[in-house]
């Protein structure tokens, strides 16, 4: 369907843009940090229009009832006998802190206390996409798409938000970094959007002392190419130079927040140092991968501890870095389902249904679980195994899209979707 | 975007990056969910079929109603940013690919074959289109059969072990642990698209694929795509179109990739009905709801053979009591009661040759046809053409092929990006290069976005220049990693290694471009050489740049 949107922008980038990347640079030198010595876009003063995104997929169907605990609900204990998270008050040292007197919070995600208590931090539990699938792949596609099972549409609900949006600066060189190999499905079809693995490391390979000279023949090569092949070209060689030019290892966080050593660690350590380069980058998505966890589960301390240590550390540090005082951000991690509420006979849960998400951000009425809890009897459950989910995650994010990123175009984001809003943000 | 120098390997061999990559494919890794385990214990019981219609029916129950994720998709990335008819050889303006529009008509029209029916250009098979002439050179290329081919045989049978194996034994390795068949089919795709002498059937061998895609790690389908590739795609890539769909549905890789292998009267699978009509024959919206249901009937009882203790082991069976004996009708015709595994045939004999099937699926091969091998948005008349040498040859693929690349329609085509896959193979088509190892061939393919057998859905890899372009830096990088990384692909730089300019670039025109270098590129690649005298690896950053420029890109 023919929208008014980025095209033009995305063809139009002028010859003086594609090389001349300091010319559409405002240095002010004096102003930057240490850990950006190069360069600077910061408009200091210059209030942002919208929250910038930051979406995190937990890939693989993360057990929503271990990210968060329902600890009131005794069928959770009845259907979890050996890997459960303890009740709050029963003394066990891997025993749930409590949030609201029904959810409570595993030993590995207890760095996520702060932020919540700040009221920073809302989990949205009982929710997901209503497609029906429990195969990985088609879920996780229907998820970034925003749409379940329509076959033609390919696009992903942030591309698409990208697309009816104008951009935060008109000038801003790239508006979406996809923080992986490939574009994500939810960046599809958004203008000005790349995927870089390794924000610190993306430039061209080779020799190192050659590097700039052959992106330099390989723009004036492309300059002659034809549209499609320019514009893609001239996008990549300006993201290259944009984040080239901001020294991610010398990033030093605010507040003293410490990122945990790790891949996601260091990969939203990064996309924090983007953002308060202040350059414009309107959307961020990162994975977290091998949530998969069919056989040994391990909530307490073993495989998913260590997961869930993994990325509630980052986002506490986020939080600490970012949300408190930084730039507007809104952060939403979620997963493709959640798992069967029976462990199985490997210690493990198979692909389920209904799940948790995570919002975090300065405007999110956190610091509370949001839920219509379906209860987790087995009368209860949908298909008789999963979670049941009574809130659509489309509901949640059209909330955010229309609320935090000024977007009221959701009838494009989410087709043939009439979201109900939850009052998820402030 | 770090391309390790060295790929690290496991105590099994298998390079840790492939293992991450892995990882992000669980669900499909059928080791971690002990499917298959639950399969062979139920194939292999006294009361199997008991046993194994138990399972299936809780695997059933697990499994979804079927998905068609993938026609036609009218939102690709940035189609809805980029012009929908990319103009990507002129500089602004001169549109040359749109609704049915040529591109500037070629005149040396042996070289236009030689692209267009190739892994890339190089000048083994140009010097053969100059002396022949590009019509006998075609009908060779068709006629696979004639050309030897027995350097790229030799080389096959000593580097392999598994290609020439049974699905039994496939299946006994993947229980020890061994997963030896599945990167072999990786490796020998690369190294028949860009050694073969049987380049068009090479091309066609991936078209099909991508017609019947399969995802490599969908359950057990990496032990069975091997098989796949070599009982299937391979023979009956030039031959008859039913020849290849019959085998196509009794592929265990097939059955297991659209659910088939789980199908039983009263709950049947609608999975591979749907696809079958969609997405390898009809075309959508060229069937009905009933049409699918019905078909899916017809298809209950073909099932892999899981029994560990039967020589077919891994096998097509078709299991008698799993099928539904009642009345069919598709597409109109009756497919009357009492019927066994010929009900499914008689559906594939309805949609190849039927009055009412064969001119729907002549025209939905014939449009992706005229796509792969001319050009996005075909005009009209081209694939009437098409459909028509189907009609006229009861679907011979070869007849097809020769519409297509006639010179009426091939000289005046428009330029065609090429996808990741056919990049790499260009690049080692055109460079003087020796494939020494495979994982970090397979390790760029894959960052470029195009590894075989990785498409997950079940429309195959994407054929549009827009869904492609905008990830190019992987493209540049490829090209680059290509030519120092010697101990994986060796290169003969030799050639290159001149003192003058004039000769270097000559160099790189003749054996990169054959002697069509664009003017621009030629100046942005003098302009970087510089003035003499050249070190090697002044010249080796030139070759790369020109494999990464935009005219290489193209064919």
């Amino acid at each position: 369907m023919p929208r008014p949107c980025g095209c033009t922008e995305y063809l139009d980038v002028s010859r003086r843009q594609f090389l001349g990347l300091g010319g559409a640079a405002a240095l002010s030198a004096a102003l930057a940090p240490a850990w950006l010595p190069r360069v600077s876009y910061a408009r200091p003063g210059r209030p942002t229009a919208r929250d910038i995104l930051v979406s995190i997929f937990l890939r693989g169907g993360a057990d929503g009832l271990t990210l968060c605990v329902p600890h009131g609900d005794p069928d959770y204990y009845n259907a979890r006998p050996t890997i459960n998270i303890p009740r709050p008050d029963g003394g066990d040292q891997f025993a749930a802190t409590d949030l609201d007197g029904f959810f409570g919070l595993a030993p590995a995600m207890a760095s996520l206390l702060q932020p919540y208590l700040a009221g920073h931090l809302l989990f949205v539990h009982a929710t997901g996409s209503v497609d029906t699938t429990r195969s990985h792949f088609d879920a996780m596609h229907f998820m970034e798409v925003g749409k379940p099972r329509d076959p033609a549409l390919f696009t992903g609900w942030i591309g698409r938000h990208l697309l009816t949006v104008p951009p935060l600066d008109a000038d801003a060189l790239v508006r979406a970094i996809g923080v992986s190999n490939g574009l994500p499905r939810s960046l599809v079809g958004a203008p000005r959007s790349l995927p870089f693995p390794d924000l610190d490391d993306s430039s061209l390979n080779g020799r190192e002392e050659t590097k700039d000279e052959r992106l330099e023949a390989i723009g004036d090569m492309y300059g002659h190419a034809g549209s499609l092949l320019r514009a893609s070209a001239e996008s990549t060689i300006n993201t290259l130079a944009l984040l080239d030019a901001i020294d991610f290892a010398g990033y030093i966080p605010a507040h003293g927040a410490v990122y945990p050593d790790s891949e996601f660690g260091y990969s939203l350590k990064c996309c924090a140092a983007l953002i308060k380069a202040r350059v414009n980058v309107e959307a961020l998505t990162l994975d977290l991968g091998s949530w998969d966890t069919h056989e040994s589960q391990g909530p307490r301390d073993g495989y998913m501890a260590y997961l869930m240590a993994d990325f509630a550390g980052a986002l506490a540090a986020f939080h600490l870095d970012v949300i408190t005082d930084g730039p507007d951000v809104t952060l939403a991690a979620m997963s493709e389902f959640g798992r069967v509420v029976a462990e199985n006979g490997s210690r493990g849960c198979d692909h389920g249904h209904g799940n948790v998400m995570m919002l975090m951000g300065r405007h999110i009425a956190g610091g509370r679980v949001l839920s219509q809890w379906p209860g987790l009897n087995p009368d209860l459950l949908y298909e008789g195994q999963d979670l049941a989910i009574t809130i659509d995650y489309r509901d949640i994010l059209a909330e955010i899209v229309q609320n935090r990123l000024a977007n009221s175009d959701l009838p494009f984001v989410f087709p043939d979707f009439t979201p109900t809003f939850r009052g998820v943000t402030l | 975007m770090a391309i390790p120098p060295t790929f690290t390997t496991t105590t099994s061999g298998t390079p840790t990056w492939l293992l991450e990559r892995l990882a992000r494919h669980e669900s499909g890794a059928p080791g971690r969910t002990g499917r298959l385990e639950r399969l062979l214990e139920a194939g292999s019981h006294p009361d199997r079929i008991r046993e194994v219609r138990r399972l299936a029916a809780s695997l059933a129950r697990a499994q979804e109603p079927p998905e068609e994720l993938c026609s036609a998709p009218s939102d690709w990335p940035g189609s809805a940013s980029i012009d929908p008819a990319p103009d990507l050889f002129a500089p602004d303006g001169r549109a040359t690919a749109g609704s049915g529009a040529a591109g500037p008509c070629v005149f040396d029209f042996p070289r236009r074959v030689v692209d267009r029916t190739t892994f890339g250009f190089s000048w083994t098979e140009l010097s053969e289109a100059y002396a022949d002439g590009p019509a006998a050179y075609l009908e060779r290329q068709l006629n696979l059969e004639q050309i030897d081919d027995s350097v790229l045989d030799a080389r096959l049978a000593s580097e392999f072990e598994t290609l020439d194996e049974t699905p039994r034994r496939h299946v006994l390795r993947f229980i020890a642990g061994d997963s030896t068949m599945t990167y072999e089919l990786l490796m020998a795709t690369f190294l028949r698209a860009a050694t073969s002498r049987r380049q068009l059937f090479e091309r066609m061998v991936e078209f099909w694929s991508d017609h019947f895609n399969i995802y490599l790690y969908k359950d057990e389908c990496s032990i069975f795509k091997p098989i796949d590739d070599r009982d299937v795609i391979r023979p009956h890539a030039m031959g008859k179109f039913s020849d290849l769909l019959r085998a196509s549905a009794r592929s265990p890789a097939m059955l297991t990739y659209l659910d088939g292998a789980f199908s039983l009267v009263g709950s049947p699978n609608q999975n591979y009905a749907r696809e079958l009509l969609e997405l390898h024959t009809l075309g959508v919206d060229n069937f009905t709801q009933s049409d699918m249901e019905q078909v899916a009937r017809c298809f209950t009882g073909w099932t892999i053979d899981y029994n560990v203790n039967s020589h077919t082991l891994g096998e097509f069976r078709f299991e008698p009591y799993w099928h539904d004996y009642g009345t069919k009708r598709v597409l109109g015709y009756k497919i009357p009661n009492g019927g066994g595994v010929e009900d499914g045939d008689r559906v594939i004999d309805i949609l190849c040759h039927s009055p009412k099937g064969a001119p729907l699926t002549a025209r939905f091969l014939a449009r992706k046809l005229a796509v792969r091998f001319w050009g996005e948005n075909p005009p009209e008349e081209l694939v009437d053409q098409i459909a028509g040498a189907y009609l006229a040859t009861d679907g011979d693929i070869r007849s097809m092929l020769r519409v297509v690349l006639a010179e009426r329609w091939l000289a005046c085509a428009p330029p065609r990006l090429k996808r990741p896959f056919h990049l790499a193979c260009s690049t080692l088509r055109a460079v003087p290069t020796y494939i020494q190892a495979y994982w970090g061939l397979i390790y760029v393919t894959d960052l470029m976005g195009q590894l075989p057998f990785f498409w997950v859905p079940p429309n195959g890899y994407p054929d549009a220049a827009a869904y492609w372009a905008g990830h190019i830096l992987p493209r540049w990088q490829y090209s680059f990693y290509l030519l120092q990384e010697q101990q994986e692909v060796a290169t003969d730089f030799a050639p290159f290694l001149k003192s003058t300019a004039a000769e270097i670039l000559e160099a790189i025109d003749t054996l990169l471009f054959g002697g069509q270098l664009r003017k621009d590129e030629r100046a942005a690649l003098a302009a970087y050489l510089g003035p003499a005298p050249f070190n090697a690896n002044r010249i080796i950053d030139t070759i790369g740049l020109a494999i990464a420029g935009p005219a290489f890109q193209q064919y």
